[in-house]
């Protein structure tokens, strides 16, 4: 791997997108400059509308820009594909199947066929079994692999559906306010959990986010987004934490907390920007 | 009672008639009178001393520590209170105009912050501090200052890239825009002014001083930028510390042939009584003139 490929992994290039509306254009996002190193964990932030989501979206392939390019791992993003797994708010679980089920789902659709664009062989049963299982372990839901959506907690099918995504081996983890709808302790549990499993597997992650202490705990880089409509990246904060990290402790970092008022600080001043126009 | 001026000195130095040496042109040097005298009589070959550098280099150079060797006036600039200086070349067309040379202290009685900001088109679209001198304001805003990367047109970095004029914060604690303003205010900064910076490199370089409103970083301020025809110069800003800190605009328009634009048309500093008039320069063309008295 070159050096651009290791430090350009995710490399999205002038991209603007438009949505047509009844009321004419809307433009979500413009001048949409970011790289995302190979490893990187990079956090997009903003107030809602300032199109978070919508570059999420892009980079997943679910829409495609309507100027610009992006690209992963120096090939273009035309599409949805596996080596970008994306983790939704609504875990989006079908109910009918078991954890186990929901994940082997995927892991059989990328693995049980021949890889045309690797060569690598289509997988055996075996194979897939011990992949489902390695990922639901990965999450620590071996207990609850025979269980249904329905006989679990919130947190525990936002860990099915981490579990379903790392099954794919991504190269790429993209993360729409996974933790969102989580009540405080369980979202905190999962943001350690997640911490470990990014440091275990390397992945290349970028996560949607309100929650500053989220963005700062998590992240090597915080993109801060300007409010839309017209949405562009206002400022990037570099997160220089040490790894791993633990957050009893960086509670009393006195870096960390100077991150924290960074970004608090560019919320609070757009936030204020927002008032004065309205 | 005068307050006190986080910019303590200006000096500006012209090509000699031959292009071979830079020559002391003029400068406000307030209570550094002995700085001054040593000053008056210099000149600097290309990459000899610090507007030697910034000619050589075509880019601006920050000095935060007056030392020999790097610098030829160490003991006076010592004697003066001297500690940081920044000197900012001038270029016109590939022809250099000017060195313009700022110099700031790091006492008690000078809390403020010069910070330069810089973006390589071919890097990115992130303007990040190159370096910054943070005297005695501590390292809380400078940590915070050394993470942060600006976008065009976000925060005073970035509104001056895109401006390509100076732009003035007169209060960065309300909400004004300036994305690091809760650290700064800890630091006892509560003031910023920026001004784009000329270079050579077609990269991209802004100044910033921040400063508090103890010690402002100038007596008085003043901007002129051309209008949409070029034709004459408007006052777009005025500050000045000595009047309730009180900001002002709309002044009588510069014609091009009065100082201000005669700085603007050459590109050549002017003392002008007690105000040095300087040309504000970004991609090889002048933006603006700036005025400060000190």
């Amino acid at each position: 791997m070159n050096a651009n490929q290791t430090t350009k992994f995710i490399d999205i290039v002038g991209v603007e997108q438009t949505f047509k509306t009844k009321k004419g254009p809307f433009c979500a996002l413009r001048d949409i400059h970011l790289t995302v190193a190979k490893g990187e964990f990079v956090a997009l932030i903003g107030h809602s509308g300032c199109g978070k989501s919508t570059l999420l979206n892009l980079i997943a392939g679910l829409t495609t820009p309507t100027q610009g390019h992006l690209l992963c791992d120096n090939r273009e993003i035309a599409g949805p594909g596996p080596d970008r797994a994306v983790v939704f708010q609504n875990h989006s679980l079908l109910p009918w199947l078991t954890c186990f089920e929901n994940v082997y789902l995927g892991v059989e659709r990328v693995f049980g066929a021949a890889n045309k664009s690797t060569g690598a062989p289509s997988e055996n049963k075996v194979q897939l079994v011990e992949r489902t299982n390695a990922a639901l372990a990965l999450v620590g839901l071996t207990p609850a692999a025979q269980k249904r959506p329905g006989e679990i907690s919130g947190g525990m099918k936002q860990r099915v559906g981490i579990a379903r995504a790392l099954a794919m081996e991504p190269k790429v983890l993209l993360m729409d306010e996974p933790f969102g709808a989580l009540d405080a302790l369980t979202r905190a549990k999962l943001q350690d959990e997640l911490l470990e499993i990014v440091a275990r597997t390397h992945s290349t992650v970028v996560m949607v986010t309100h929650d500053v202490d989220e963005a700062v705990l998590l992240s090597d880089k915080i993109v801060m987004m300007t409010n839309g409509p017209s949405a562009t990246i206002g400022e990037v904060l570099s997160v220089k934490l040490e790894r791993p990290r633990n957050r009893v402790r960086l509670a009393e970092d006195r870096h960390y907390v100077q991150y924290r008022k960074a970004v608090i600080d560019f919320l609070y001043t757009r936030q204020s920007h927002v008032e004065k126009a309205a | 009672m005068l307050k006190k001026t986080f910019i303590r000195a200006i000096e500006y130095w012209l090509p000699s008639a031959d292009g071979s040496l830079l020559e002391f042109g003029g400068g406000l040097f307030g209570e550094a009178k002995r700085f001054e005298a040593a000053t008056v009589e210099l000149c600097f070959g290309q990459g000899e001393g610090l507007p030697g550098q910034a000619w050589e280099c075509g880019h601006p150079v920050l000095l935060k520590s007056l030392e020999a060797p790097a610098f030829r006036r160490a003991a006076a600039a010592k004697a003066a209170g001297l500690t940081c200086a920044i000197a900012l070349p001038v270029f016109v067309a590939e022809r250099l105009c000017t060195v313009v040379v700022m110099f700031c202290g790091d006492d008690s009685e000078h809390a403020g912050a010069m910070e330069l900001w810089h973006n390589h088109p071919e890097d990115g679209p992130d303007m990040k501090l190159l370096d910054g001198n943070y005297g005695t304001t501590g390292d809380t805003f400078e940590f915070i200052s050394r993470s942060t990367s600006f976008r065009l047109g976000t925060g005073l970095p970035g509104r001056t890239w895109e401006s390509q004029a100076p732009v003035f914060m007169p209060d960065l604690g309300r909400g004004s825009g300036f994305l690091r303003s809760e650290s700064a205010v800890k630091v006892g900064i509560n003031r910023g002014f920026a001004l784009p910076c000329g270079a050579t490199d077609n990269q991209v370089y802004v100044l910033a001083l921040l400063s508090a409103l103890a010690t402002p970083f100038a007596r008085a301020v003043d901007v002129w930028q051309p209008d949409a025809q070029r034709t004459q110069l408007v006052h777009s800003l005025g500050f000045s510390a000595d009047q309730d800190d009180t900001t002002r605009t709309g002044e009588t328009p510069q014609l091009l042939d009065s100082s201000v634009g005669q700085v603007f048309a050459t590109g050549v500093p002017f003392l002008q009584g007690e105000r040095l008039l300087i040309p504000v320069a970004m991609h090889q063309h002048i933006t603006a003139v700036l005025a400060l008295a000190l």
